[in-house]
């Protein structure tokens, strides 16, 4: 039985538009479970990025109720959203958001220094560890403005689950990002995911869904359809000496699992069923 | 024309805000130039036609009874002298009672005033009742006198209020019926003033005070109209015609009298002024981030205008009419704005300055002054709007951005326990350029504020002492003064041993007389012990009966120095003495010397010392309260008063004008700091629009944000206090030196007391980051949602 750590109920919004209401989430009950990773998919307007955002308390619903730890965080105080925002919740989004002027070290170390339970030592260090696990030692004290897309985005994640979050959003994280650099986003959400993470992520792209091992699919602000996987750190090939090693990696400072390594008929069949479910969807 | 036309207004419509900011500075820089300038300029012509109109002439001496034996022959002898010297075109006599004024208003006094008569046709003055009203046939009434406008301060009295003239035990209780116009000694400055009395009261008054009222006879003489003389220059072409001065016992010019008349205003008009000058450059540093930041934003549009074939000529001059028009604007909306505030300037000014100005707005010169202002407005746009011409339109059309790369060897690594601190420093120091105009207006506010604060820390200090280091060569801490010079001999034995019993103690004793020095009467103080000359800064005192001391003025007046030789007269004789020190002091507007008694009775033979007063120096002052309330309790009964060296300054018009100023300066400094951070921050919240809702994703609240934002304004106003402290230090004393050379005061010793300096720190600080919080409220609104693409 799997533990809910979230739980959207009737989640609605929607926006007045020169007189009109639009709807854009209608009574939507979704539940997050631990260690879930769970993806929502949909076509563009569909309303899962809105979702996301509701169900994460970066915006208010409408109507509805999102309860995290049995508390509706639907209505608490800025202050208490920016705790939520800062120890319990990690966000990663389509666009490359670091702050310019802090290298991709202090944008990572900057949530972390908030946690007053924790000395700064042992946010160095866990910091350390999330750059040496997603090959940015090298690049951890250059500016955003010096590094490739890749590398910032995965100094994004670093950032957001700096403070071991219970849940880690991300809005279309390789969207703004080449297929290379996309690949190693995803094996590094992957790496996550199998140490625990629980990832919530919207995406309409394919390669990204199969990372999932739950996926929802979402229409006109509902949800139509849901389909459980295996979890992708439990396909052959993946798990590596328990620190996501890459086995017979090229590049030895790797610690990024890869594609290529997975076994690739299962990786066809997981890409199959993906596919078919969506076809049932309309998509 | 159309074209620019539709420019104009449209850069007017897309940045309302820069346009209304530029306006408000020009308004304020108008309302402040047109109330300054008018308030000088009317003075001026107003004390000059006032001179006029009195009669008085371009000199004048005043022959007391007293130093001749037959007055009458004497007074006849010395208008004859007058009259043949080729330089005067007519001399003219006006009989005056000099006496002293013994209790106003509950106070001892002992200054001497002049009584004439009010209905004298030798001479008239502007005569006002008590709301200021001119009154064409004034009546006074027996026991009635009507005193200078400058009493008001002086003495806190008003229409209806009496006091006491006279000396010793013979005095006369006169009552205020009017207040005049003295254009030649009737500001607060002065300490001799003439009043105005019927024929009846001088009669009787020299009845009755007998000898305690000297006959004195004011010689005035007028300048032949074709002389090109000025003021100094006629007075020395008379001495040395006629030796009169040396006759008188007072003997001023129509400049001198307009130098002490003028004073007060030209002072603070210069702080002012000063000020405001500080005002445009912060106005036109405003104005130029403006600029900036307009040609940024609109970098599409002038893409645009480029790519459809406007000039860059074109687009600069739109730009600058459109600033230049809304400068014009706020001047013009500044002008009436500033006569109820020349009317109010006037009104407090009145009792002090002691003339009655009028109130109207000098248009002519506040116009001059305008045109200026535009004039280096516009030669400043045009270099700032130089950029445009390199605008080409594709790189407009990208908006010319670039990424952000910045090093720094400022930056320091982000502080855990100093999160907040730590994040707005690199902030700030990541994007210094933004923050430069307000370093620069702190640093410029920060002098004036630093100045400011001393010369009032300075005023405050001990008990307002600075006045008489200010105006005299001596120092001391307290003075015994006799009703005549045989009681206080007779008792100054006891006094002395009984202030020994409290403390040691240096007594001196010095008097002030005006002697001819190279043809001009100066003032000079003489002194029995001329060690007690405390304010030397420059060689030494005047040791020996052939040396003197100097006024820095003085000396720079005559372009003399250390060493150099002078000839001093009395009477008829003149002796050579060498110059040994230079001293401090503005007393007779820092035109005096000083020379010990032995020096002076080597020019007077026969000179006799009856001192009346007498100086005290202690060596511990902790008990003068009761050393001068014991003198005043047993020596009383023989007229022997004992007094602190004291001054109230709490009232004193100087330094609530300084007060005054200091407020017109911190709400002035607290108005262009809010419109700086207005201008600054708004070019900011856009930038970091985005770095806002990526903090508030990592869970920085508003509250944060907003004090990192607030911080950041801090942090450059510091740095800018600390650029302006260092400017204060090096160029400070010369400001103050340069201000207070129009008290006479050549040198002073302006060093910065350490509240002085950091008060305008601290003040800045917190008027920025109070003023940045309240601004960023805009961050409050930023929702994490901006970092989402729809």
């Amino acid at each position: 039985m799997k533990k809910t750590i979230l739980e959207a109920k009737n989640l609605c919004k929607s926006f007045a538009n020169e007189g009109n209401q639009v709807h854009i989430l209608n009574n939507i009950d979704l539940k997050l479970y631990e260690g879930d990773f769970t993806v929502v998919m949909g076509a563009s307007g569909s309303g899962k990025s809105t979702l996301l955002y509701n169900i994460s308390g970066m915006d208010k619903p409408s109507d509805g109720s999102v309860l995290f730890d049995g508390e509706d965080i639907t209505g608490l105080s800025e202050k208490r959203l920016a705790k939520l925002r800062a120890f319990s919740f990690g966000f990663v989004f389509q666009q490359i958001h670091l702050v310019n002027n802090l290298t991709l070290m202090e944008n990572t170390l900057v949530p972390g220094y908030m946690d007053k339970d924790k000395t700064k030592q042992q946010v160095r260090e866990r910091a350390d560890i999330l750059f040496e696990k997603m090959s940015l030692t090298e690049a951890k004290d250059r500016l955003p403005s010096q590094v490739s897309g890749g590398e910032a985005q995965r100094a994004a994640i670093a950032r957001a689950v700096i403070n071991e979050p219970a849940i880690l959003f991300a809005d279309e994280p390789t969207g703004a990002l080449n297929r290379s650099n996309t690949g190693k986003v995803l094996d590094l959400m992957s790496m996550l995911n199998k140490e625990g993470q629980s990832i919530l992520m919207v995406t309409h792209d394919i390669k990204a869904a199969l990372r999932a091992n739950r996926l929802i699919y979402i229409e006109d602000g509902k949800i139509c359809g849901e389909m459980e996987l295996k979890p992708y750190f439990e396909l052959t090939g993946f798990d590596i000496d328990g620190r996501f090693k890459a086995k017979d990696s090229d590049d030895k400072n790797s610690y990024l699992i890869r594609e290529k390594d997975i076994n690739k008929d299962e990786l066809k069949d997981r890409e199959a069923q993906v596919n078919a479910w969506l076809s049932s969807m309309n998509w | 024309m159309r074209d620019m036309n539709l420019i104009i207004k449209g850069n007017i419509r897309k940045n309302k805000a820069a346009y209304i900011t530029v306006f408000i500075l020009m308004f304020i820089v108008s309302v402040c130039f047109v109330t300054v300038l008018s308030v000088v300029n009317n003075t001026k012509k107003h004390n000059l036609k006032a001179m006029e109109k009195t009669g008085l002439g371009d000199m004048l001496i005043w022959c007391n009874e007293y130093n001749f034996e037959n007055f009458e022959e004497a007074k006849t002898k010395l208008k004859n002298k007058l009259t043949d010297c080729d330089a005067i075109s007519e001399t003219k006599a006006i009989e005056v009672i000099e006496t002293l004024i013994i209790d106003i208003n509950g106070k001892d006094y002992g200054n001497t005033v002049f009584l004439i008569d009010y209905k004298s046709k030798d001479v008239s003055y502007e005569i006002y009742d008590k709301d200021d009203n001119l009154v064409t046939e004034p009546q006074l009434d027996k026991g009635e006198i009507i005193v200078p406008i400058s009493f008001k301060v002086l003495f806190d009295v008003n229409i209806g209020d009496t006091f006491t003239i006279g000396r010793g035990d013979d005095t006369y209780d006169v009552k205020i019926a009017y207040f005049f116009e003295d254009p030649y000694m009737g500001t607060y400055l002065m300490g001799i003033k003439t009043l105005l009395i019927s024929d009846y009261d001088i009669a009787y008054i020299k009845e009755k005070l007998g000898e305690h009222a000297y006959a004195n006879s004011v010689l005035y003489s007028l300048k032949k109209s074709d002389s090109k003389m000025n003021d100094i220059e006629f007075e020395k072409c008379v001495n040395k015609d006629t030796n009169i001065s040396a006759y008188g016992w007072i003997s001023i010019t129509k400049k001198q009298c307009n130098t002490y008349m003028m004073m007060i205003v030209n002072i603070f008009s210069g702080i002012l002024i000063g000020f405001i000058i500080l005002l445009v450059v912060i106005a036109i540093i405003v104005l130029g981030h403006n600029i900036s930041n307009s040609i940024e934003k609109d970098y599409v549009n002038y893409g645009i205008y480029k790519a459809v074939g406007l000039t860059n000529g074109k687009l600069k001059l739109s730009i600058m009419c459109g600033y230049i028009l809304t400068c014009i604007l706020g001047f013009i909306a500044g002008t009436p704005v500033a006569i109820p505030i020349i009317k109010l300037v006037n009104k407090i000014l009145r009792p002090v300055g002691g003339t009655y100005v009028e109130a109207d707005a000098d248009i002519g010169v506040s116009l001059l002054a305008m045109l200026l202002i535009l004039v280096l407005v516009g030669i400043y746009i045009m270099i700032k709007v130089a950029r445009i011409s390199r605008v080409t339109p594709v790189m407009a059309l990208n908006e010319g951005r670039a990424d952000v790369h910045f090093s720094s060897v400022l930056r320091l690594p982000i502080s855990k326990k100093l999160l907040n601190t730590s994040l707005a420093y690199r902030q700030l120091i990541s994007r210094k350029k933004q923050y430069i105009s307000a370093v620069i207006i702190t640093a410029l506010l920060v002098v004036f504020m630093v100045l400011i604060n001393q010369t009032l820390s300075w005023m405050s200090d001990g008990d307002g002492k600075w006045m008489s280091e200010l105006f005299d060569p001596v120092s001391y801490d307290m003075t015994v003064t006799g009703d005549n010079y045989i009681d206080l001999e007779a008792h100054r034995g006891e006094i002395d041993r009984l202030i020994e019993e409290y403390s040691g103690y240096t007594r001196f004793h010095a008097q002030n007389k005006y002697l001819l020095l190279e043809d001009a009467k100066i003032s000079c103080l003489l002194i029995d012990n001329p060690e007690a000359i405390s304010n030397i800064t420059k060689g030494r005192t005047c040791l020996y009966d052939n040396e003197v001391v100097f006024t820095y003025y003085l000396a720079n007046e005559l372009g003399v120095g250390i060493g150099d030789t002078v000839t001093i007269g009395e009477y008829d004789e003149k002796e050579e003495y060498i110059i040994t020190g230079l001293v401090t002091g503005g007393n007779d507007a820092g035109k005096s010397f000083m020379m010990s008694c032995k020096g002076y009775e080597k020019l007077v033979k026969d000179a006799s010392w009856n001192w009346i007063l007498d100086y005290y120096s202690l060596d511990d002052t902790k008990a003068i309260d009761e050393i001068v309330d014991l003198i005043n309790e047993k020596y009383g009964k023989y007229n022997i008063k004992a007094y602190k060296e004291y001054y109230d300054m709490s009232n004193d018009p100087i330094t609530m004008a300084i007060d005054g100023i200091s407020v017109v300066i911190y709400v002035l400094s607290a108005i262009f700091i809010i419109i700086t951070v207005v201008l600054v921050s708004g070019k900011m919240y856009e930038r970091e629009k985005k770095d806002y809702g990526i903090l508030k994703a990592c869970g920085f609240d508003a509250g944060k944000l907003r004090s990192q934002f607030a911080l950041r304004f801090m942090f450059a106003s510091v740095v800018g206090s600390l650029f302006g402290i260092v400017l204060a230090l090096i160029f400070g004393e010369d400001i103050m030196s340069m201000i207070f050379r129009m008290f006479g005061v050549m040198h002073i010793d302006f060093s910065f007391g350490l509240p002085a300096l950091i008060i305008p720190v601290g003040v800045m600080a917190l008027m920025f980051y109070t003023f940045a919080y309240l601004v960023s409220r805009k961050i409050k609104k930023v929702e994490t949602r901006v970092l989402v693409v729809e």
